[in-house]
């Protein structure tokens, strides 16, 4: 994952934040939902191609996507 | 019988073990915040008990199985038109309150992996105990000073350090339509320094510690189930969740060596843990650095790449505590 920061907040509170807060990271909330949610899990493609099930011993859940 | 104490949802930790469970025909219940706000639980002091849907838990428990139960607490919400946030917070302490009685009513019960106490170690007291354990710890020191934050940068190794939260308590994402925003732990060098503020709020700061790679170990009561996540590509990552997707990403079985081990064992027995999640990085010169122990992390990624099956192993155990006879039927799994 790509080490992309944003600033979330106001320039003028960055003296009021902890410095992990200048730093946030950002992701799809889809993707996130993705990772967190067994019922996801099959309709996400990322997590049905094949480099993915073989680097990972997974069995298909829908069939291969030949995506990747 | 055994007590689960969990999240109301889908919990990837705990489902699992719970699977196993069922198919150990175990005798388990699980309680969650959920379940008392909805006077599921009912507390008779006079008789030092407490019935969930009719089971005395005092009696009838054995070992209790605590797997991100409080987290519930945040979730107890209730739409009013006036006061609603101070009436939330009313209702969450009455809540936290019934559950402290009921934590004091099974208190000399088996718990996993610690008394309620020990589930939510200060991450920094806990590297303390480790340095006392003879594991080495990243030099650490919690500042506000731009000026201070440098000059402890290039008096670290590699003049980078890293900063990380102090606490994980109520961490949560912050989300913005379809985004969600988080903090991981960030390395920092003295350019990066030098473009913020002059002063900022408290925050934690450790030397970083350049990894050849990290190991991840799941402790339960003396073993150790380790893995060894080793990227091809060595770039200095500043946190291993930003890799661990990557194709350039492996996750090996791994031993500790005999002293790393022994020294941890005297961590956990020191924190009161008999179970946990616990980061190291070995840096190039062959050195253990710990980071720090998770009671209740996650186990599943580094479990399955590795084939530990540590659910059956974490379900087993918390049979095996139970004193209850074991139902087991007899099956392919159970050989395995």
């Amino acid at each position: 994952m790509k080490e992309e920061y944003h600033d979330i907040f106001e320039p003028e509170n960055q003296s009021d934040l902890p410095l992990t807060h200048n730093f946030m990271l950002r992701r799809l909330k889809i993707k996130l939902a993705e990772m967190r949610l067994k019922d996801r899990f099959s309709e996400s493609k990322d997590h049905q191609t094949e480099s993915y099930l073989q680097k990972n011993n997974h069995k298909p859940i829908n069939g291969i996507n030949k995506g990747e | 019988m055994i007590l689960l104490l969990g999240s109301s949802g889908f919990e990837q930790g705990t489902d699992p073990v719970i699977d196993w469970l069922l198919q150990y025909q175990a005798d388990f219940v699980k309680l969650t915040v959920a379940d008392i706000a909805k006077g599921h639980l009912q507390v008779d002091l006079q008789n030092r008990e407490a019935y969930f849907k009719g089971i005395p838990l005092v009696a009838k428990t054995n070992t209790i199985w605590y797997r991100h139960f409080l987290n519930g607490l945040s979730r107890i919400k209730v739409e009013v038109k006036r006061f609603r946030q101070q009436l939330n917070k009313d209702l969450q302490a009455e809540v936290k309150g019934t559950i402290e009685v009921l934590a004091y009513l099974l208190k000399d019960k088996t718990w996993v992996p610690g008394p309620i106490t020990s589930i939510h170690p200060n991450k920094l007291e806990v590297l303390l105990k480790a340095q006392t354990a003879d594991l080495q710890i990243p030099s650490s020191i919690i500042s506000s000073s731009r000026e201070e934050a440098i000059e402890f940068c290039k008096a670290s190794p590699y003049q980078t350090i890293t900063t990380k939260q102090i606490s994980d308590e109520g961490r949560n994402y912050y989300q913005d339509g379809d985004y969600a925003y988080y903090t991981l732990t960030k390395k920092l060098t003295i350019q990066e320094l030098e473009a913020c503020s002059s002063n900022f709020f408290p925050s934690l700061l450790q030397t970083y510690v350049y990894p050849d790679y990290e190991v991840r170990s799941f402790y339960l009561d003396g073993q150790f189930y380790s893995t060894a996540i080793v990227n091809n590509k060595q770039t200095a990552y500043s946190d291993r969740k930003l890799i661990n997707d990557e194709d350039s990403t492996h996750f090996l079985p791994y031993q500790l060596p005999n002293a790393i081990q022994m020294a941890t064992r005297k961590l956990m027995e020191e924190l009161d843990l008999r179970a946990g999640c616990l980061d190291f990085i070995r840096d190039r010169s062959g050195a253990y650095y710990f980071l720090e122990v998770n009671p209740i992390g996650q186990y599943l990624l580094e479990s399955r790449n590795c084939n530990y099956y540590l659910e059956k192993k974490i379900a087993e155990y918390l049979i095996s505590t139970d004193n209850a006879p074991s139902k087991k039927t007899t099956n392919v799994l159970s050989s395995s």
